[in-house]
């Protein structure tokens, strides 16, 4: 390490000489912009805006938070010009003052602008270090959004094992599940707050691998990075951390044999710490449920002649589907959640209409959650909070996590320290999955993780109650999200005498909407706020769509504005056109068209519903607002005037504030961006 | 078939309607198909009635509705919508509903407003469920379906329906 970090800093000073310095008198304004970084927010001390980006002081508490949050580590003396900043991957980052440009490794890459000392302080510009530090960069929430990234995956064959070597920009969690489809059997893993810029076919066959793909998806803030592997036959697998945590193995192999003698030694790094992913084969015993669920669906069934088993250890690795069990396939519904206590603390019973795959996972300390997810369910009934009644448990809550782009049931529970839970199949029954939450204290090999099946044929006695509707997230009572139509290899409509093109002048008009609404004292999220695509670039339309309603939806809105300019094959139609679909929406339509038209004193071509997808697929008021058509020479040239934009803007606000009655506090703190 | 082609087997009879109402407009005769075209920047349906060839039915006659429309109108100057030119359509039927796979340069990228994309689809809409049997209309991109246009508003992977397009 001391002879790489010895030759990046030699090469920062040639590149220092070799490189025009700016002789710019630097100002650097304070900001309250928000970063996040891998989900979480950063709060710094001097955040402040020089030359339009970013810059921090190299000793500011948040700057080090963040580089904390990627397990890098920054090494600078006052007084000499060099920062160095050490990857979780051991990659070298080295900033130079007064040099425009950032050497990862020593290979350069140029950047707007250096390094600067103000006021005593040294600078470092943000953006560039997020990029060589391997982060998605992204603005999001008036602020700046950096994402980890999945950075390669590679493989090797290693006798009967099949090794996958994953790589990220930060410390690898993840999530495992395991679904087998009459011949077919799938492994997921999923990486949350992950993004990635691989190709989706990451790889090719390789021993019990058939074919690997990786894809992204979720909100910008927060993505998911999922790596789906078609496995060639049954196999058993465990994955492990490597040195550093920003790295991983995935081992396959035909039996479990075969895994407990591996011996891996791929990581450049000595493997020091490794989390075992373990198939739960637990069956707990059945429980005489003694503290009643806060509102269960149905009662909940007990088999007492069922013997009271002590509780079995999950097995280090077995085959997640005995043979014969079926697969699970269609969704099924949580019918009932309980609360009982058993011998060992107290356990949380889940009952179901049918098979379904599970995973669940476990975080050390310090941060102790856990959760369980169950793949293809529904909750019946609302989300609701669990009184588990034990004191070093914060909080414990069944939600439907997701509804796209699988429908996700899940069991988050918080404790207050490292706390063993164990996961089975409820002895005696077919249709119920127990979560046990041990009072005494982990053992260190306790496992972090597990996947499983319950395996039940479809029951008989699922709740015959139709399925409730899905409740979405709990409305924020001040807070708006704001959609700028178009971005990235999505142009919109274009002006080309005009110079006009719909997603820059719907990006315009949404900061403006943005300020407007946040001097009200509403919080405001913008679905993107630079030029680039909310969803995957490479995805289909409908994930572009349908991330920008999960941007909404997530953050629980109170409405929803999706933002456009309008143009026809014809010159001849202009004005102000706004859209709904849901019919209750129809009055905040009216609003937004009325003030919206009484504002920019253009043509008035009225409400309208149609079956828009953004306006259909948000959870609350949604309006899609064709503000005034590129297409026509007087709109046209209208749009080529910020005040015509301001007045556009202006008239959108009004309409929001005469819908909503303005904005009420919220009894919750920010969403996540 | 060319629009000049399809002039010679034109009858000129040409109704302006609001919405799906033949305000005024006797029914075609069997051997006839209508063609609605929107109106730029209104809600409004323009029906042209051209004369089929006798006997043809179902798939055959969408198909021929599909052709029809995809041509353009008669009157290129009464700013009525239409498809890029450089469209196509294939149509079959599943049971009520016809299945439109269009091709052409509409599947790479739409770069006009809603208010195109909605009187478009809802032109398209109108002018194969104007056929007995027909209720809905499934639309494809190369052969897949697909949840809108690339740059588009309207949800495509559901059929549409005269009802989706109701005020």
């Amino acid at each position: 390490m001391m002879i790489r970090l010895a030759a990046g800093i030699a090469l920062a000073a040639a590149l220092a000489l070799d490189l025009p310095v700016p002789a710019l008198a630097t100002t650097v304004t304070p900001t309250s912009a928000q970063v996040w970084v891998a989900g979480r927010q950063i709060p710094f001390e001097k955040l402040g805006i020089a030359f339009g980006d970013p810059v921090a002081p190299v000793n500011d508490s948040g700057l080090n938070a963040m580089l904390d949050q990627v397990a890098a580590h920054l090494a600078w003396q006052p007084g000499t010009r060099f920062v160095a900043i050490t990857r979780a991957d051991g990659e070298l980052i080295t900033f130079t003052v007064g040099s425009n440009a950032v050497s990862v490794n020593s290979a350069a890459t140029a950047i707007p602008f250096a390094p600067f000392t103000q006021g005593g302080q040294l600078y470092l510009p943000l953006l560039p270090l997020a990029r060589a530090l391997g982060l998605g960069v992204r603005g999001f929430h008036g602020g700046y959004v950096f994402v980890p990234q999945i950075l390669s995956i590679s493989s090797r064959q290693d006798g009967p094992r099949t090794i996958l070597h994953i790589a990220g920009s930060g410390v690898i969690s993840w999530h495992s599940a395991y679904a087998a489809q009459s011949r077919a059997r799938t492994l997921t893993v999923s990486f949350p707050g992950f993004g990635t810029d691989l190709a989706a076919d990451v790889q090719r066959r390789i021993g019990l691998v058939a074919r690997g793909t990786i894809a992204e998806n979720g909100p910008p803030g927060y993505p998911t990075t999922t790596l789906t592997l078609a496995l060639a036959g049954k196999a058993s697998f465990v994955a492990r951390r490597g040195d550093g945590g920003a790295e991983m193995d995935i081992v396959i192999a035909r039996d479990q044999a075969a895994l407990k003698t591996a011996t891996i030694a791929a990581t450049p790094s000595a493997v020091t710490r490794i989390n075992n992913v373990v198939v739960s084969a637990t069956t707990l015993p059945t429980a005489t449920p003694q503290v009643a669920s806060p509102t269960p669906a149905v009662p909940e069934p007990v088999d007492t002649s069922s013997p009271i088993n002590g509780v079995t250890t999950a097995a280090p690795v077995a085959e997640p589907t005995p043979s014969g069990s079926p697969a699970p396939s269609a969704d099924q519904r949580v019918t009932a959640v309980s609360v009982a206590r058993v011998p060992t603390g107290m356990r949380i019973t889940l009952t179901l209409s049918g098979p379904v795959s599970f995973s669940w996972h476990r975080l050390g300390d310090p941060d102790d959650r856990f959760w369980l997810d169950l793949d293809h369910a529904v909750l019946v009934g609302a989300s609701r909070d669990l009184d588990v009644q034990l004191d070093f448990i914060k909080s414990a809550k069944v939600s439907q996590h997701l509804l796209v782009p699988d429908k996700v049931v899940r069991l988050s529970i918080a404790p207050s320290r490292d706390t063993d839970i164990r996961v089975g199949q409820v002895a005696g029954t077919s249709n119920q999955i127990g979560i046990e939450i041990e009072t005494a204290t982990p053992a260190p090999d306790t496992p972090m993780a597990g996947v499983g099946e319950l395996n039940a044929a479809v029951v008989a006695n699922a709740s015959p109650r139709p399925m409730a509707s899905i409740q979405p997230a709990a409305t924020v009572g001040d807070l708006v999200v704001i959609d700028p139509g178009h971005g990235g290899n999505d142009p919109g409509s274009l002006n080309p005498d005009l110079g006009l093109t719909e997603k820059n002048l719907t990006l315009e008009i949404s900061k403006i909407v943005q300020n407007r609404l946040q001097s009200l004292g509403w919080r405001v999220v913008m679905t993107r706020d630079g030029d680039y695509e909310v969803g995957d670039p490479n995805g289909v339309d409908k994930q572009e769509l349908q991330a920008r309603d999960d941007v909404a939806n997530a953050a629980g809105a109170t409405v929803f504005v999706s933002i456009h300019i309008n143009s026809s094959v014809s010159t001849a139609p202009n004005g102000t056109t706004t859209y709904y679909w849901q019919p209750a929406d129809k009055a905040f339509a009216q609003d937004v068209q009325a003030e919206t038209v009484a504002s920019d004193g253009i043509a008035d071509v009225g409400v309208k519903r149609e079956d828009f997808y953004v306006i259909k697929h948000a959870a609350m008021p949604a309006v899609l607002v064709e503000t005034a058509f590129l297409s026509n020479a007087h709109d046209g040239t209208l749009l080529q005037q910020p005040a015509f934009l301001d007045r556009i803007a202006a008239g959108i606000v009004k309409g929001i504030m005469d819908f909503t009655g303005g904005p009420h506090a919220s009894p919750t703190p920010g969403p996540s961006p | 078939m060319s629009s000049r082609t399809r002039l010679a087997v034109t009858i000129a009879l040409v109704l302006s309607v609001a919405g799906c109402n033949h305000r005024g407009a006797e029914p075609p005769p069997t051997n006839q198909i209508t063609v609605y075209y929107s109106k730029a920047g209104s809600d409004t349906l323009v029906a042209f009635h051209y004369s089929a060839a006798p006997g043809l039915s179902g798939a055959a006659r969408a198909q021929y509705a599909v052709e029809q429309l995809l041509a353009g109108p008669l009157d290129p100057a009464a700013d009525l919508l239409t498809f890029p030119p450089d469209t196509r359509a294939k149509v079959s039927l599943k049971e009520a509903t016809a299945v439109v796979d269009l091709t052409g340069s509409i599947t790479k990228r739409f770069s006009r407003g809603a208010g195109d994309e909605a009187g478009l689809f809802k032109s398209l809409t109108y002018t194969v469920t104007d056929i007995p049997g027909i209720t809905a209309v499934q639309i494809r991109l190369n052969g897949v379906v697909v949840p809108s246009l690339p740059g588009g508003q309207l949800e495509l992977d559901e059929p549409l329906s005269r009802t989706t397009f109701a005020q």
